[in-house]
């Protein structure tokens, strides 16, 4: 045995010392931080449809840095550190992502990760990508893919169209009422500025190019659109605002802008309005289905109209008393292409969010009101519950999304 | 004990005495200069934090304020760990390649002995690869005991007041280069030790093509060599072929890539038995 006595010594020693540092690491205490749900008012339940990606970076002094990434979804936070290698190299960082990819992932195949080209209902997954969101080499020619997976039949239909009117075109929101379908693009218009262009659909007539309906800049006149995005793009109304620059400095630097207007468009009449405007306060515009939500932002109250798109009538619903005077009304800039996203109606409920921070800690909160009593039916923050010696622990939000259909 | 696996461990008893002095030396390198790391860094950090006090007039507080507290990371983020790390990598990149030639370059013409040994050739391909993998991992285990006793180093010299709150482990696990090296997250430390076994194996039926073939086998191991290489990258170039970016899910190219290295493997270990058992001369 002496002369395999190295050999066996050797052997010993790695397989020792590597098991045991595998051990080690196992048992050695987690140094992730951990994130809970904070219920201030109502029920945690409330906020079952909150689905968000979140990053907790922790740190005692400069390179001593903690890194937790995390998702929240179904009411729980899932830690990404749990997920296996295969789980991990497949993590979308756009949570309804990794849904689809884990329930339609053959429909998934070959289909962009932006969740901007997808529209889900209880019966349909609707993808509207351009062939050079999937085609990384391909200069965009304004060709549009769209694929209709049929859940119930598994059944998916594809087709190709030419988008006409503008170029460069990237497609923002599609909005599904089958078999029709309004597409929302960002396109370059003949003077190479940003415009907002209106498609409409037939999905059951397949055509080979569609030219828009709406060109916004053409029939808003201005410069500058953004557009409220509903979670769920089913709905039969789209919102927009419109911004003109307004002081300026020396060198003609815009230093900011003002709203000039809001508008819906009618997906079923083609046909876009002007919202009435509030003598005080700010404007915030929501939709969904057949509703069109116009809210008289009091900074600490937000008083509820429902606007009649048909006769122009505003019947006021309730007031609703905000946590914050700032929560839901997220700052927008000028160039950012959507606004209101703070603030979302769905099922009956407004969902505002907003970045808070206390003593110099990030404390993202959460508020639902249920649309009926214009009761807070919840109220609260995510916080970080830590075990290191931090001194600080940063906690970012992102991804903020409500799953409507997650339930 | 089997009369095969005698012979085998016979034969890697022997390929691990002749690497030992190789090894000895690179592991003694590997602890004296971390040792230098453990020492030197957190002393050059006492320096500046006492030289700030006494410049600037300074509290030990408003020194921290300026420097930040010293952690263990500070010490094992430096050259020092980084350097006979790499100088290992490439000492057994060049040793699986010395391992072979040593047998027909010596005073002696050694392979000659080697080949009429009364066992299967192939345990002296064995012998080679099982004693280079012991080398490679005789230094992670150096590189991770280096560590922890580094870590009670650096914390006797530092003083406590100065010195951060992470552990050896934290240390380790932030530190990039110890992901790959060290088991700190299994599924790399795996891929990174398949990677490189299908490399050496790929590696040694070159020199086998090399042996058999001398000028002829230098052209077929170039091109074996770059045909295996060309696999490899095969499902990298997938999304390319069907002008699709998202046609497989990230998992599917790694299943895909373990799946072509597998085979690159075997087929290099069967193509170098070929070569041993039928081919090579003496």
């Amino acid at each position: 045995m002496t002369k395999y006595s190295k050999l066996f010594s050797i052997l010993t020693i790695c397989l020792l010392t590597l098991v045991g540092f595998t051990f080690y690491q196992a048992q050695a205490e987690s140094v992730r931080p951990k994130v809970e749900l904070v219920t201030e008012e109502g029920q945690a339940e409330e906020l079952d449809l909150l689905y968000f990606l979140g990053n907790v970076h922790g740190y005692d002094s400069y390179r001593n840095n903690y890194n937790t990434t995390f998702e929240y979804r179904n009411g729980e936070m899932h830690y990404f550190d749990d997920l296996s290698i295969l789980q991990k190299v497949d993590f979308n960082f756009t949570p309804r992502m990794n849904r689809y990819t884990e329930d339609y992932r053959s429909f998934m195949r070959g289909k962009s990760r932006q969740t901007d080209h997808y529209t889900e209902t209880d019966e349909y997954l609707l993808y509207t990508g351009m062939h050079s969101d999937v085609n990384w080499r391909q200069f965009n020619d304004n060709s549009l893919t769209i694929s209709l997976l049929d859940k119930e039949t598994n059944e998916e239909t594809a087709q190709e169209v030419h988008l006409t009117g503008g170029s460069y075109q990237s497609v923002i929101a599609a909005y599904l009422d089958y078999p029709s379908l309004t597409l929302v693009t960002q396109a370059l218009d003949e003077d190479s500025t940003n415009n907002w262009l209106i498609y409409s659909y037939d999905l059951e007539n397949p055509q080979d190019e569609i030219a828009p309906v709406i060109n916004s800049k053409h029939t808003l006149g201005s410069p500058t659109i953004q557009l409220s995005d509903s979670q769920s793009k089913t709905g039969r109304y789209l919102s927009f605002r419109t911004l003109e620059p307004g002081e300026t400095d020396e060198y003609d630097y815009v230093l900011n802008h003002t709203t000039s207007g809001y508008y819906v468009y009618d997906t079923v009449t083609e046909e876009l309005k002007e919202v009435p405007s509030f003598e005080e306060g700010e404007t915030v515009v929501l939709t969904e289905a057949e509703t069109i939500l116009v809210g008289n932002d009091l900074e600490d109250d937000i008083v509820w109209s429902e606007w009649n798109f048909e006769d122009d009538s505003l019947t006021e619903q309730g007031t609703a008393s905000m946590v914050t005077p700032t929560i839901g009304r997220v700052q927008v800039h000028y160039y950012d292409y959507t606004f209101n996203q703070g603030l979302q109606l769905i099922n009956g409920r407004i969902y505002a969010f907003e970045e808070d921070y206390v003593e110099d800690m990030s404390r993202p909160l959460f508020q639902v009101i249920d649309l009926d009593s214009f009761d807070t039916v919840f109220s609260g923050y995510i916080g970080v519950e830590t075990n290191l010696d931090t001194s600080q622990a940063e906690l970012v939000v992102y991804e903020y999304s409500l799953d409507y259909l997650l339930n | 004990m089997k009369k095969s696996l005698k012979s085998l461990l016979n034969l890697t008893a022997f390929e691990l005495d002749r690497l030992s002095k190789f090894l000895y030396v690179l592991i003694g390198l590997t602890f004296l200069s971390n040792l230098i790391s453990y020492i030197v860094t957190p002393m050059r950090y006492i320096s500046r934090m006492n030289e700030y006090m006494s410049t600037q007039s300074a509290s030990s507080q408003q020194a921290l304020e300026y420097y930040n507290r010293f952690s263990f990371y500070n010490a094992i983020d430096t050259v020092w760990i980084a350097g006979p790390i790499a100088i290992g990598i490439s000492g057994f990149l060049f040793y699986a390649v010395f391992i072979w030639y040593r047998e027909w370059m010596g005073k002696n013409t050694f392979a000659y002995r080697l080949l009429m040994l009364p066992v299967p050739r192939m345990h002296l391909y064995f012998s080679k690869l099982i004693v280079i993998y012991l080398g490679i991992f005789s230094l992670i285990t150096t590189q991770i005991v280096s560590l922890f006793i580094g870590f009670q180093i650096v914390s006797a010299i530092v003083p406590g007041e100065w010195f951060a709150n992470v552990n050896a482990l934290q240390a380790i696990q932030m530190n990039p280069l110890f992901i790959y090296i060290i088991p700190v997250e299994p599924m790399y430390f795996l891929g990174v030790n398949g990677i490189g076994l299908v490399f050496i194996i790929v590696l040694f039926t070159l020199i086998l093509m090399e042996r058999s073939y001398s000028i002829k086998g230098i052209f077929m191991g170039i091109v074996y060599g770059a045909a295996a290489l060309a696999i490899s990258l095969f499902p990298m170039l997938i999304s390319d072929i069907f002008q699709n970016q998202y046609i497989l899910y990230d998992s599917e190219i790694i299943l895909i890539l373990t799946f072509i290295l597998t085979l690159i493997a075997i087929t290099s270990i069967l193509v170098s038995r070929h070569l041993l058992t039928k081919k090579i001369t003496i």
